[in-house]
């Protein structure tokens, strides 16, 4: 029955453009499972616009649409590297801050990363980091470093990411280089490393690093943050930890493209993501920590420092590094990458 | 005629659109890369920032990248990395084409033979599993195999119940879990599973039409039953199998999902190459370059078969001894 609405409904849309037009409307395009649905319904109550929502999979996905042209949306949300890919290639505008009043709730520390130095096209919806998930009945101590993932008790007992850029950098910060290296020299030292560990790894994977991790399958795995909140919620021997090396930190972002076509809208959209009760809300469904301090103070500070995902110590996250786009040198990633996992 | 011919223009229509189109895209994106322009940025007197070229030439807009014509990518394809990687989706898929074969033949023989009660109740047992979504299907095969999986907790509480059989399995080197997945055999087991209808059902479709009165003949000029089969069912039966060779093989050529999980990501294949291309590498041009790769030796092999196919007609006369 709501299907044959939602079908009679988008019918007529289809079938009476003017009355579409009557309703101011604005298009996002977030990831999959980004927001708490309530949030889109208290935005349309409150201002009378209409949210038309789409999702995506990838940074990539949502990359090739937008470049591509043909489709416009007012709200994006990509991830770090992508914004800086896309501030060169022109594709994002400047927001005007000014109607962006609860920019304020913003933390400051989140505020002016490498990828949007003077804040003028992003503000961050969420961040993470790279860390060790870990079963603290398979380890016999909880893991501090990445040498973890060097070490043979877990012979044929720790996951990887199979994800070119995220697991080379991670080796690049086991050979102290710089995760955001493109010198040959470096590559290839993270490339002999990930090899001499090849036989010890279990398996590479991506998505299903949640159910095996959940499972039993292994003791440690390398993985975002966001999905150890998940596999932590599901099952509470499992312990997530950043480690002393430092590592990747990720943000999502909330973006307007230049093409946008109700850009007060999407102004108003991006306020209101930034609003303390909404954020808050937004927390208790996606589960990724949040930049934002006024929703922290109303989640009860305390509860949510606990978390080691939410709050990793701030000396290890000041040796945490965004990730840079690379380029022409994204090739150079996948060339390695194929050599390493096609080693046999 | 002419009738007909109206009947064709929607095939026309969606080949051109949906087939031709699509391809032609892969062969210009096979055949071109994309390369940054370099620049330096610069500060211009007035303040304003401006992308200085290597040629000299200033703008204040940013360079964008340009597609140019270029066999790199193809100077990339033939790297022994990328050819170790087809070369292990070849035997593979040739590995899983004939465990397929030598299992399904003998089902489709038997589900057709003229004694079988209700074979049309057994094809339906074997499609049956083909409605479930084939990555449901991989997934419960996961579960079963996996390290924390059925099968090994079946052994374990087998071990705790029999001290001896625990013994044994200790002495022959046997760890506390049997690693069954994250292997070349896991990802044969994968694709066997998920193709085996596809070899049986030609097979038997053709068997079942064989003209029974020519097996009969065969009898009453005295041919054993071994001979008979040699001799008529065999070469009668070789479309079917030609058939479920090609619809086996093919996929099991191009496949990456199975191999992504019954191998744990260690026996990556061509197929996951080129699916990285289009994801995280974000690479569309090589991964196009690749793709070409993969159906010219997927063309290769149907030309082959084809081939065999003319070759091989049924014999017209049945000749015994």
């Amino acid at each position: 029955m709501k299907k044959t609405i939602l079908a009679l409904a988008a019918l007529a849309l289809v079938c009476c453009p003017l009355l579409a037009l009557a309703q101011e409307t604005l298009s996002v395009y977030n990831w999959g499972d980004y927001i708490e649905p309530e949030v889109l319904d208290l935005f349309e109550e409150e201002t009378g616009i209409k949210v038309i929502y789409e999702t995506f999979e990838t940074n990539e996905d949502m990359y090739a649409k937008i470049a591509m042209g043909g489709s416009s949306y007012d709200v994006i949300f990509p991830s770090d590297y992508m914004i800086e890919r896309m501030i060169q290639e022109n594709l994002l505008q400047k927001i005007n801050w000014e109607n962006i009043p609860n920019i304020a709730n913003i933390d400051e520390r989140f505020l002016h990363e490498d990828y949007d130095p003077e804040m003028a096209y992003s503000v961050p919806y969420t961040w993470g980091t790279m860390g060790i998930l870990y079963n603290t009945e398979m380890v016999e101590e909880a893991p501090t470093s990445w040498a973890t993932l060097m070490d043979d008790t877990y012979y044929m007992d720790m996951l990887m990411l199979n994800s070119p850029r995220d697991t080379i950098a991670i080796a690049l910060v086991m050979c102290g280089h710089d995760l955001n290296s493109v010198d040959p020299a470096d590559l290839e030292d993270a490339k002999n490393l990930l090899i001499e560990q090849k036989p010890m790894v279990l398996a590479y994977v991506v998505d299903e690093v949640k159910d095996k991790m959940i499972g039993g399958e292994a003791a440690v795995a390398l993985v975002w943050s966001g999905d150890a909140t998940f596999c932590m919620d599901e099952n509470e021997v499992l312990d997530y930890v950043v480690p002393q090396e430092g590592s990747n930190i990720f943000y999502d972002s909330i973006c307007i493209p230049a093409n946008a076509k109700n850009v007060s809208g999407a102004e108003k959209f991006i306020d209101f993501l930034c609003r303390a009760d909404i954020a808050a809300m937004n927390y208790e469904y996606v589960g990724y920590a949040i930049p934002n301090t006024a929703a922290i103070e109303l989640l009860g500070a305390e509860e949510y420092n606990a978390s080691p995902v939410n709050n990793p110590p701030q000396e290890v996250l000041d040796k945490c590094e965004v990730f840079k786009y690379l380029g022409d040198d994204t090739k150079l990633y996948d060339q390695i990458w194929t050599e390493i996992i096609s080693e046999f | 005629m002419k009738k007909n011919k109206a009947l064709l223009v929607p095939f026309v229509l969606w080949a051109a659109i949906f087939i031709v189109v699509p391809l032609l895209l892969i062969v210009w994106y096979g055949v071109t890369v994309e390369e940054s322009i370099p620049y330096t940025e610069i500060t211009l007197e007035d303040g304003r920032a401006a992308f200085e070229l290597e040629d000299g030439t200033v703008t204040t807009e940013r360079p964008q990248k340009r597609t140019t014509v270029s066999i790199a990518n193809f100077r990339r394809m033939l790297e022994p990395t990328y050819l170790k990687l087809l070369l292990r989706s070849l035997k593979i898929a040739v590995i899983t084409t004939l465990i397929c074969l030598l299992l399904g033949y003998p089902v489709a023989l038997i589900l057709s033979g003229k004694d079988f009660r209700r074979p049309g109740l057994w094809l339906m047992l074997i499609i049956l599993p083909m409605w479930m979504n084939f990555l449901l299907r991989t997934y419960s095969w996961m579960s079963i195999l996996e390290n924390s999986g059925i099968l090994n907790s079946w052994i374990t509480s087998l071990r705790e119940a029999f001290p001896a059989f625990d013994e044994l399995l200790t002495q022959m080197g046997v760890g506390k879990k049997i690693i069954f997945l994250y292997n070349e055999k896991a990802v044969v087991l994968g694709m066997v599973y998920n193709y085996l209808s596809f070899m049986i059902m030609p097979i038997y479709t053709v068997i079942e039409k064989i003209d029974r009165s020519l097996l009969e003949a065969a009898a009453d000029l005295g041919a054993s039953p071994r001979k008979s089969f040699l001799r008529v069912t065999l070469p009668y039966s070789l479309p079917g199998v030609l058939e479920g060779v090609t619809m086996v093989f093919v996929p099991a050529v191009t496949t990456f999902v199975i191999s992504q999980l019954m191998g744990g990501g260690k026996v990556p294949l061509i197929g996951d190459i080129i699916q990285n291309q289009f994801g995280k590498s974000s690479d569309w041009h090589f991964g196009s370059t690749l793709s070409l790769l993969v159906m010219v030796v997927v063309l290769a092999f149907m030309g082959t078969l084809n081939r065999i196919d003319k070759e091989e007609e049924p014999v017209k006369e049945v000749r015994i001894l």
